[in-house]
């Protein structure tokens, strides 16, 4: 990078950007300029609505001290850093104040859902849905229900609760065209009550652009009064994936992953990280996930990296990145893992220029110079 | 096969299941693939087509979408979607469950999109226990599962008593 800067972001529609400059991957070289819709995707529109700018997702960054990164693969997000807190009132309602700290915005495309398998059992299960309706014609409309309006719709009978909370149902509407892609996000949240953090408290939101509703997601079982911090959460095909960081609670370094299915709308724990890591870069593409960099339980700034492959439940250590990242930020481009910042255990926090990448095919690193 | 398609100036009759009938020009007919179907299978639009699931007054509604979508050309997509909606706007449970059946058997596939869309969205912002009245369905939950499932999905019910 031409200089350094704590606050940046990077984007996987083909550019690097960092404040008012972006990187072009494929030609090699940083402008110092915005490009407008350079955050990728729908995110920019998306970000644009919230916080009324025109410039594109790079001016709320710099606008609003966010740092982060936009990513892409059906993955864009927006990290947040910086004091205040967010307010977020009537969450079950389309009337939501966003005060100020936007911290993650997790964009989710068509690629989010994975495809449906190629039938659905329908026969036993769905008897008398609807009293006044053949069972069919009670299905089509129950299809059509909303994906945060299933919680009332489980409430109100055990058929109505087995139909809507089932996978089979979930992927009976993905197949019909009638999930809606989220924005899954996570904000600090104004809780009621005593609780015993002494912190802004970090949950997971979800809205749904095309019908305007807001949602939250569970909390995790373990994390009952938060997410955990420094951590890293990505997406992958319908699915969450929360690791490391430190208990929101007792601020103990954690080496946790816990993955949520929005089939089932439900956190599973899965295979710890192979060690404590937090303040890292992470990022996903089919299935497996990208970590590097960070610092582990002693603050020793970190140059390794491993994969998590989701459906195998299975971590695998890769080779070491040149230099020591903490604080870095990650983003899978293509068939690349690039990770870009961060400073090494010597620097506290004096962020630096380089970037490098890590090849998914030929399995080594190398700068962003050489690329 | 019968030509009588091409010419939009005819009428059949359709008859309801208490015995009204109505009047209706072919190609607002053509709206429904059943009554499609039975023209282009020969039938003679002389004869009275009785529809016998189908009431007068859920009828008269049919055709009022029918008459609407088959004058309408495709470049009034807005139009018909806020004809649509107000069409829609008041209307009751009864009188939509059966909008869907009439739909579903004379296989208007926009109709019964828009009004299977409206029962579903009938659920959304409302409290369960109004859901069951509506729909008519019984509570077959212990007090004790009941709680116990509204716990698990506790954020959705903020706001709700």
């Amino acid at each position: 990078m031409p200089s350094c800067r704590s606050f940046f972001a990077a984007d996987a529609q083909g550019r690097f950007m960092k404040s008012a400059e972006s990187f072009r991957l494929g030609a090699g070289d940083w402008r110092n300029r915005l490009e407008r819709g350079v955050g990728g995707g729908g995110a920019t529109l998306v970000v644009d609505q919230w916080f009324g700018t025109t410039c594109g997702a790079a001016s709320v960054v710099v606008g609003r001290s966010i740092s982060g990164s936009f990513g892409g693969g059906g993955l864009v997000y927006v990290q947040g850093s910086g004091g205040g807190r967010s307010v977020m009132s009537g969450v079950s309602s389309s009337k939501i104040l966003i005060h100020s700290n936007l911290f993650k915005i997790i964009l989710n495309s068509s690629s989010f859902f994975p495809n449906p398998p190629p039938e659905m059992a329908m026969s036993t299960e769905f008897t008398k849905l609807f009293p006044n309706l053949p069972e069919e014609l009670a299905l089509e409309c129950l299809t059509r229900l909303n994906y945060v309006a299933r919680r009332i719709g489980a409430l109100v009978c055990r058929r109505w609760s087995e139909l809507l909370l089932s996978r089979d149902f979930f992927y009976h509407q993905k197949r019909t065209g009638f999930t809606q892609k989220p924005v899954v996000m996570v904000q600090s949240i104004l809780v009621q009550g005593e609780i015993p953090v002494c912190f802004p408290s970090y949950r997971l939101t979800i809205y749904y652009p095309d019908n305007r509703i807001w949602d939250r997601v569970d909390p995790v079982p373990q994390y009952p009064y938060g997410l955990p911090l420094f951590y890293q959460v990505v997406s992958s095909k319908g699915k969450l994936v929360v690791m490391g960081g430190l208990d929101p609670t007792s601020w103990e370094p954690v080496r946790d992953v816990f993955v949520y299915e929005f089939t089932t709308g439900s956190w599973i724990r899965r295979k710890d990280m192979p060690s404590c890591r937090s303040f890292f870069a992470a990022s996903t593409i089919d299935d497996v996930v990208f970590v590097a960099g960070g610092h582990d339980v002693n603050k020793n700034v970190l140059s390794t990296a491993w994969k998590y492959d989701i459906r195998a439940d299975e971590w695998t250590e890769l080779p070491g990145m040149n230099e020591e990242r903490d604080e870095c930020a990650g983003i899978v481009v293509g068939s690349e893992f690039w990770v870009v910042s961060g400073y090494a255990t010597q620097a506290q926090g004096r962020f630096m220029k380089s970037v490098e990448s890590f090849g998914l095919g030929t399995g080594d690193w190398r700068f962003a110079q050489d690329a | 096969m019968a030509s009588s398609i091409e010419n939009n100036n005819e009428k059949l009759t359709l008859k309801s299941s208490d015995g009204e009938e109505f009047l209706v020009e072919k190609h607002v007919a053509l709206q429904s693939t059943l009554l499609q179907n039975m023209l282009d299978s020969d039938c003679s639009s002389a004869d009275v087509i009785p529809l016998p699931k189908i009431d007068a007054r859920t009828l008269a509604l049919v055709l009022g979408y029918c008459k609407k979508h088959a004058d309408a050309s495709s470049s009034k997509q807005g139009e018909l979607n806020s004809f649509d909606s107000e069409f829609l706007k008041d209307m009751d449970m009864g009188a939509l469950f059966n909008l869907v059946l009439a739909a579903n058997f004379m296989e208007i596939k926009g109709l019964l999109d828009i009004a299977a869309q409206k029962i579903a969205d009938t659920i959304k912002d409302k409290p369960h226990q109004e859901v069951r009245e509506i729909f008519h369905v019984e509570n077959d939950y212990t007090p004790e599962e009941e709680a116990a499932v509204r716990e698990e999905n506790r954020w959705a019910f903020e706001g709700f008593p």
